[in-house]
């Protein structure tokens, strides 16, 4: 097998050209041109580096270390359905399975009001909503990740509520990273759209399956119709094997309601851009937030909520707990428009560090350009309260124990935010289990 | 043997030299009251022996049933038996009453070898305990202290007293900030729970609450250092001479 490249962009670059030497007559496509905009956006930006803002603290150098060949269209994998009955929660009968980016229809089980489908088929079948949705709301100019994402991928899951529909059964989205035969780089693209007056609940996990490194790079792209309600839980408990990038990115209308709550246990490399745009008025958006680092993992969470709109309101709370040499990242910026008059924006970012060589690195960014507005944002770094460790070491619990019970509270603020009773259970359970209770 | 005893004990605090040569000893049966003025080392001495890491034992030593407990950390004295009521309860939010009373009790189960309580049997505990010191059910679903009143909070060490019924309970100023119905129902519930085997020291600032707990001995701290011990009728006389009275009168003790 021929190496790829000496470094990640030329393993991407050379993997691009292979693709496009099999493309034979549909090089002039309109699709194609997307990518090639795409990738070459990528070969003029590169991988970002200490000195681009948005990565300051987070080195993505490694990738380039890792060796893997790029065959994007490749849709061979070894998952079975025994892999995912391990991945599903007890109670959650609807599920869709993404197998190294591409939907798996043998893998995925529902019965549901929702239209889902593979993102493949609603490129061919669903034209309306593809043109007004799709490759719309995502950031790829300024996010170079995206713009892989554009440029490399194929599948993904589409999933969308009518009108007035009210779905109130989650859907489980199961993203694997097949790393079984070889180190893989994956892309999935999601599009998910909640028509007006539509209320659903997606919950989204990611797994890297097998003894090579993973990484995955997910683009979603959600839209909130007016008067909509969508609740978007994603939990993120992946091995040490997993690297992890997704991009959210949402346009809400007047309204709506839009939670999205990120639940961080694991994973060699984390990173979350999340984002919204207000596109009304009477507009909800809420960020929650909570990840628990170990080991060397990096944990980073970037959040942008764009107040375009006037009468609006966000609310944002991540709360981090860092241990060993973990290193964990909360960057949340709150844009405030002209026009964003009688915005209501908070945002508050809690940390605490369990050693000394664990490090967290919180960046409220308050930008701010109407006059008539309300901004909060806090911003705290402690370790573990220690007069209440002897409190409860006073009543004969062991300090292990009474470490556990004050970092499980901790949790418990975010993990209360969880509507859905099967998944807010199951999640406080991997707490748990993480602090050895 | 004696329950507990308190030879020499020295302890210090960054610079600051707290403790300055205390000998305590309590037999089991007993009931002993600590008074002396602010700052003298009280609760200190009652952190100490419950084993908190911020002092520095530079002298002394603390044996508990004979054993020199001086170096074993917090959990595991309280796994001993004995028990500190807090003069200020920590609050833990998050920490349900139950869940940590389930812990505790469990925890100081496991160390004696015994199973952990069965949850029928738990809430059984819980409920004549609570009743005990008239504690409202509502309480055992709510934040450890959290919002609670400093009344409340106290009722909350006692009823946390009563859980686990240890051989040693050092009640720190737990009649300060309670109002007379609360002090009684609090020293009634201490009353239930003596017996030959157990002992109490009562760190207070006022003999009213000797009325209701009637110590066998009293001792004055000052300057870290007991300095004075007597009957139960030393108590009156603190209160009325106030502690000027005792340091004086120790000085010329040691002088004499
Ligand atoms: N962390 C600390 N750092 C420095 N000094 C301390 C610290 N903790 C206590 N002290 C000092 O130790 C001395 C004894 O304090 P302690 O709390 O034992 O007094 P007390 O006898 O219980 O007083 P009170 O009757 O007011 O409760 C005080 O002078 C206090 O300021
Ligand atoms: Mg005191």
């Amino acid at each position: 097998m021929p190496i790829q490249g000496n470094n990640f962009k030329e393993r991407i670059l050379s993997g691009f050209d292979i693709y496009e030497n099999h493309l034979n007559g549909h090089k002039d496509s309109a699709q194609h041109k997307v990518r090639v905009d795409a990738i070459k956006h990528f070969e003029a930006k590169g991988l970002p580096t200490l000195k681009n803002e948005l990565w300051k603290y987070t080195n993505v150098g490694f990738l380039n270390s890792l060796d893997f060949r790029l065959d994007i269209t490749d849709t061979n994998h070894s998952i079975t359905a025994e892999d995912i009955q391990k991945l599903k929660v007890d109670g959650i009968d609807n599920y869709v399975a993404i197998v190294n980016g591409f939907y798996s229809k043998e893998l995925s089980s529902f019965d549901t009001s929702l239209e889902v489908k593979s993102l493949k088929s609603a490129l061919s079948e669903n034209k309306e909503d593809i043109d007004a949705h799709f490759n719309k709301y995502l950031k790829n100019d300024t996010n170079v990740f995206s713009s892989l994402n554009t440029a490399l991928s194929f599948d993904g899951v589409f999933i969308k509520a009518k009108k007035g529909l009210v779905e109130e059964k989650p859907l489980h989205i199961i993203n694997i990273v097949d790393s079984r035969s070889g180190t893989q780089f994956k892309q999935a693209r999601n599009l998910i759209i909640a028509e007006d007056n539509s209320d659903m609940k997606l919950y989204e996990t990611n797994h890297t399956i097998g003894d090579n490194i993973g990484i995955s790079n997910i683009s979603t792209e959600i839209y909130v119709g007016h008067n909509t309600k969508l609740e978007h839980i994603k939990f993120q408990n992946d091995t040490d094997n997993g690297i992890y990038f997704a991009q959210s990115e949402a346009k809400q209308e007047r309204d709506s309601n839009y939670t999205s709550n990120t639940i961080t246990l694991n994973g060699k490399f984390v990173r979350n851009d999340l984002g919204t745009t207000h596109n009304g008025e009477n507009i909800e958006t809420h960020y929650y937030g909570y990840y628990y680092g170990s080991g060397r993992n990096l944990i980073d969470n970037h959040t942008m909520v764009d107040h375009a709109t006037p009468h609006c309101e966000s609310n944002e709370l991540y709360k981090g707990v860092l241990g060993d040499s973990s290193i964990g990242t909360f960057n949340g910026k709150i844009l405030v428009r002209p026009d964003a008059q009688k915005t209501n924006a908070y945002q508050s970012s809690k940390n605490v560090l369990l050693t000394d060589t664990a490090k967290v690195n919180a960046k409220p960014e308050l930008e701010i350009y109407a006059d008539d507005v309300k901004c909060s944002h806090g911003s705290s770094t402690g370790s573990i309260d220690k007069d209440a460790l002897f409190y409860l070491q006073s009543r004969g619990i062991l300090p292990e124990t009474a470490k556990a019970l004050l970092l499980l509270a901790y949790s418990q603020e975010i993990i209360d935010k969880i509507s859905v009773e099967p998944i807010r259970e199951y999640i406080a359970r991997q707490v748990e289990l993480k602090f050895g209770m | 043997m004696s329950l507990l005893k308190v030879e020499n004990l020295q302890a210090k605090i960054e610079d600051n030299q707290i403790l300055k040569g205390l000998n305590l000893e309590v037999n089991p049966g007993e009931v002993h009251a600590i008074m002396g003025p602010n700052g003298s080392g009280k609760s200190t001495l009652a952190s100490v022996i419950a084993g908190r890491e911020d002092y520095e034992i530079n002298g002394g030593r603390i044996l508990f049933e004979g054993e020199d407990i001086t170096d074993l950390e917090v959990h595991e004295r309280a796994q001993k038996g004995i028990f500190l009521a807090f003069q200020y309860p920590v609050e833990i939010p998050g920490v349900s009453n139950a869940n940590f009373m389930k812990s505790s009790v469990n925890a100081i189960r496991k160390a004696r070898g015994e199973e952990p309580l069965s949850p029928k049997d738990f809430l059984a505990r819980m409920r004549e305990k609570s009743a005990l010191v008239e504690i409202d059910k509502s309480f055992m679903s709510r934040a450890v202290n959290e919002g609670f009143s400093g009344g409340e909070k106290k009722r909350n060490e006692i009823f946390q007293l009563a859980m686990l019924e240890p051989k040693l309970a050092l009640l720190d100023e737990t009649d300060s900030g309670l109002d007379i119905d609360a002090l009684k129902i609090v020293s009634h519930g201490v009353n239930a729970l003596r017996n030959e085997n157990n002992a109490f020291v009562l760190i207070t600032h006022y003999q009213r609450l000797l009325n209701y707990i009637v110590p066998d001995f009293v001792h004055v701290l000052a300057d870290g250092r007991i300095v004075k011990s007597g009957g139960k009728e030393l108590a009156l006389e603190l209160e009325e001479k106030g502690y000027d009275w005792v340091k004086d009168h120790a000085v010329e003790e040691q002088t004499a």
